[in-house]
């Protein structure tokens, strides 16, 4: 009876969801339970590794490293043991700055840390790390790739300069989805 | 159909079967070269279509790896919209690993929304990549990779129609090539047909006009030295051939028609030459109206030269006669030599006026026959002839060539009859005499081959001086079935020119050796005299026939009496001496008739085996009237006696005659006065009457008999 095609009607309330998902996700987050939001990025998270190619390659682990307060709970372990290139995933938490970080292939930097977001950054900077964050302004601020939040959907804002300056290499592809943003812009 | 098609084959000409060849055997090459072409670029453009569009695949593969993991559905669409430009794409859809549609776009033809989808996602679930082909698109199915896995599929249709443009274009330019190719061929085979056909053309043009004028001198032009050039060398050394042979035949026939129109002897036209100029004389005579002269020329007695003095000496008078004829004629005149020494001289041009014709053409003729009687000297001696000739004229009336020469033929007979060396015009009872002779020849061939009882012997009864019957001459009467009784003088010498005298002399003389036999058997003893002709003497079977006859009858020879005149000394006096003599060993007898009228030499009297000489009549019945024939009558009548011959004297007609004959020394006589010739009965009639009236006289048969006989 109605003028819409189901599709419509169906992404309409995938949509609604999303939207209620991302006004209550902090405070999901605090009590540790994993909301859909941070499901998807951990996804992505994973995703996104396959998309780059890193200088150094020291073993045959890939780290993926999550900085101060884990926001993914259980599901980064869920993908654990997964394979990028060749080489197994694991996943590292640090609460503290620490020189083992520079070790990691990934380092998502969680909105608890962006007060000190210069110094994690520094800390990493001679690494070839990629430096993911959902803080806003990451990518303005000296982060590589940023996600962001466009309507209902996740995109990403990627410096890439600072990728570059890792020597890290994003594949084209990926970058065809992102928005590019200039250190110097900032 | 075939058959029928093969037989228009068939008639074809050579030149349009071998143009059909070549234009067949191109088409063939053409059309297996296109389409192994053809399908070549069918194929190689497929795989072309396919590798491009794999290539397109394999990139936006690649590059919507992104768009798929992040789950960008607009970007992917984007990237699939990138497709479309000029790549003959009609549809990309992207699949996620599940298999379920991701993004799809749909840039060609309006297919349906189901159909796209259907068609995409039957290829997807068959879970095989690649490529294959339905009839209007192609289908690709490529893997999304990413990281070494599978994170989904792309699946392409592309359209052909730019495919089927492209062969449809190539089968056009094919198509183009094709025809003009096979124009090229038409004309290039027109060009190779006539150099191959054309020889063939001349060849049997050349033929035609060779077999159709008949005319051997044509030659065919060679042009090449193949096979044609060939054949038409073999067909012109053939023409050649042929030529040279025609060439033979016409000098050959030229010899054969110098001998068939000219005597080989003389050198003078003969008579089928003759015979066709009188044809062609004649028309120009009825065409110009003037007249011509045809003269029959025989040579008198030339047989008699031939045969006394050898054939090379007759042949050489022929000649010199021949050559005094063509000098004594003008040019325009014709003398030919038609047989032995027969010569007919045709003289054309001459004035219509009839008598004017005749004294111009005596005057001609009399003088060659002068010109004849000049002596001629033949190897070292003096030889004397004449000629005997006829004439007739002809103009436009209607005679034909035949009659001409039968006409000149008569006239130079009558000549002969008349007294030879003399010249006769031939006149209209010439023609009725000779065929009358004619018809006398064939009935007493009739007669003596079927019904010899139409003659009948007469016997004339000769006496003695006593007045007895001693014998009798032999006369011949035919009794015509439709002319009545025909005199000896009208049909023996008809006899004599044909022949026929002989079989009519052994005739006669049968049945007399036949009444001698007869009488001989009832006790008579007679002598009878049979009449022999010069030429049935001289028939080279006289002798044996006759002693075949006297033989086989069983007659004593000495009662038959052979007559012969005075002309056959003339003609052959040696052959006449030696029958005579043969016949007259036999026991023969032999009388000289008509005494007196020939040219008999005295030596030869004396030679021939003669018992009696026989005074012709005609001084008998001018004893008493003449007194020259009675001399001569009287001097005969010693000659004879002296001579130690007989003399018998005919045709004595009176008792003065008689009277004066007895007193000369005559004892033999015959004629009306002693008794006409008489039928056999009634001859037989008079010896009964005889002999009754001499027993009665006598009274003894005996010594009355043996006087008849001295």
């Amino acid at each position: 009876m109605t003028i819409w095609p189901k599709g419509h009607a169906a992404r309409c309330v995938r949509g609604c969801w999303m939207l209620l998902l991302m006004l209550f996700g902090s405070a999901v987050s605090a009590i540790e339970s994993t909301t859909p939001e941070y499901e998807l990025k951990a996804v992505l998270l994973f995703r996104l590794g396959r998309f780059a190619t890193f200088a150094q390659q020291s073993d045959d682990a890939f780290r993926v490293c999550v900085y101060n307060q884990n926001p993914f709970g259980g599901a980064l372990d869920k993908l654990a043991g997964q394979s990028i290139g060749g080489r197994t995933i694991s996943v590292h938490e640090f609460t503290r700055l620490d020189s083992r970080l520079q070790s990691c292939n990934i380092l998502f930097v969680s909105r608890s840390a962006a007060s000190h977001l210069g110094q994690i950054l520094l800390a990493v900077s001679h690494s070839v790390t990629l430096t993911v964050s959902d803080i806003e302004n990451f990518a303005d601020s000296g982060g590589m790739i940023e996600f962001t939040s466009v309507g209902q959907r996740i995109g990403f804002r990627i410096n890439l300069d600072s990728v570059r300056s890792a020597d890290i290499k994003i594949a084209s592809p990926l970058l065809e989805l992102a928005t590019i943003v200039s250190r110097r812009g900032t | 159909m075939l058959s029928l098609g093969m037989s228009r084959w068939r008639t074809l000409s050579v030149a349009a079967k071998i143009r059909g060849m070549i234009m067949l055997t191109t088409a063939l090459a053409l059309l297996a070269s296109s389409s192994v072409l053809v399908g070549f670029e069918v194929l190689s453009s497929r795989s072309a279509l396919v590798e491009r569009i794999s290539v397109l695949a394999e990139f936006v593969g690649t590059h919507v790896t992104a768009a798929l993991s992040f789950d960008d559905e607009k970007t992917a669409q984007l990237m699939l919209q990138s497709m479309k430009a000029g790549h003959d794409v009609v549809m990309a859809q992207i699949y996620d690993e599940q298999g379920n549609l991701f993004a799809s776009s749909n840039m060609g033809a309006p297919l349906s929304v189901t159909e796209q989808y259907e068609d995409g996602a039957r290829d997807v679930r068959r879970g095989v990549l690649g490529h294959r082909f339905s009839l209007r698109s192609l289908h690709l199915v490529t893997a999304i990779n990413l990281d070494n896995a599978q994170i989904g599929v792309l699946y392409v249709q592309a359209s052909l129609d730019t495919l089927y443009r492209q062969i449809i274009g190539y089968l056009a330019s094919v198509l183009t090539v094709w025809i003009a190719v096979l124009m090229a061929i038409y004309g290039l085979s027109a060009r190779l047909h006539h150099r191959v056909s054309g020889p063939i053309g001349t060849l049997l043009q050349g033929m035609k006009a060779i077999s159709a004028e008949q005319n051997f001198s044509l030659r065919i032009p060679v042009s090449d030295s193949d096979e044609i050039g060939a054949i038409i060398h073999g067909f012109n050394d053939m023409v050649c051939t042929l030529e040279e042979r025609n060439a033979e035949i016409e000098q050959k026939s030229q010899e054969i028609n110098k001998h068939a129109f000219f005597d080989a002897l003389t050198g003078l036209p003969n008579r089928r030459f003759l015979m066709e100029h009188l044809g062609k004389e004649l028309e120009r005579t009825r065409r110009y109206g003037h007249s011509g002269a045809l003269i029959f020329l025989d040579l008198d007695h030339f047989k008699t030269i031939n045969d006394s003095l050898g054939h090379s000496t007759g042949d050489s008078l022929l000649v010199q006669v021949s050559n005094r004829l063509k000098g004594a004629l003008r040019k325009t005149d014709i003398v030919s030599r038609v047989g032995g020494d027969e010569f007919i001289i045709l003289l054309s041009g001459l004035s219509l006026n009839d008598a004017t014709a005749a004294k111009n053409a005596l005057m001609l003729v009399e003088g060659l026959r002068h010109h004849i009687a000049e002596p001629y000297e033949i190897e070292g001696r003096m030889l004397y002839t004449s000629a005997s000739i006829g004439i007739t004229l002809f103009n436009s009336g209607n005679h034909d060539v035949g009659d001409i020469i039968k006409q000149a033929d008569l006239a130079m007979y009558r000549a002969k009859e008349d007294g030879r060396n003399l010249t006769q015009f031939f006149s209209a009872d010439m023609q009725l005499h000779a065929e009358q002779r004619l018809r006398i020849e064939a009935d007493m061939r009739f007669a003596l081959d079927r019904d010899p009882h139409q003659f009948e012997l007469y016997y004339q009864p000769q006496v003695n001086g006593a007045g007895h019957t001693f014998g009798a001459e032999v006369l011949l009467r035919w009794h015509h079935p439709l002319q009545g009784v025909i005199g000896p003088m009208t049909f023996i010498p008809i006899a004599e020119a044909t022949g026929l005298i002989n079989r009519l002399g052994q005739w006669i003389l049968r049945q007399a050796c036949q009444q001698l036999i007869a009488w001989q058997a009832r006790g008579i003893d007679l002598q009878l005299a049979v009449n022999v002709s010069p030429s049935e003497l001289l028939h080279p079977d006289f002798v044996d026939n006759v002693r075949d006859i006297v033989v086989a009858s069983g007659i004593d020879p000495s009662r038959l009496e052979l007559e012969i005149t005075e002309g056959v000394f003339m003609r052959n006096i040696h052959e006449t001496v030696t029958v005579m003599k043969k016949l007259r060993a036999l026991g023969i007898q032999f009388a000289i008739d008509d005494f007196g009228t020939g040219y008999s030499s005295l030596q030869y009297l004396k030679a021939l085996p003669l018992e009696k000489l026989k005074i012709d009549k005609s001084f008998v019945s001018d004893i008493e009237s003449d007194p020259n024939d009675a001399a001569i009558v009287a001097t005969i009548i010693a000659m004879g006696k002296s001579l130690g011959m007989k003399v018998i004297a005919e045709g004595v007609e009176t008792d003065s005659e008689q009277q004066f004959l007895t007193r000369s020394g005559c004892d033999l006589f015959q004629g009306y006065l002693f008794g006409r010739p008489l039928r056999l009965t009634d001859f037989d009639a008079r010896l009964d009457g005889e002999r009754a009236r001499c027993e009665h006289e006598q009274g003894g048969s005996r010594q009355a008999h043996s006087q008849r006989g001295g």
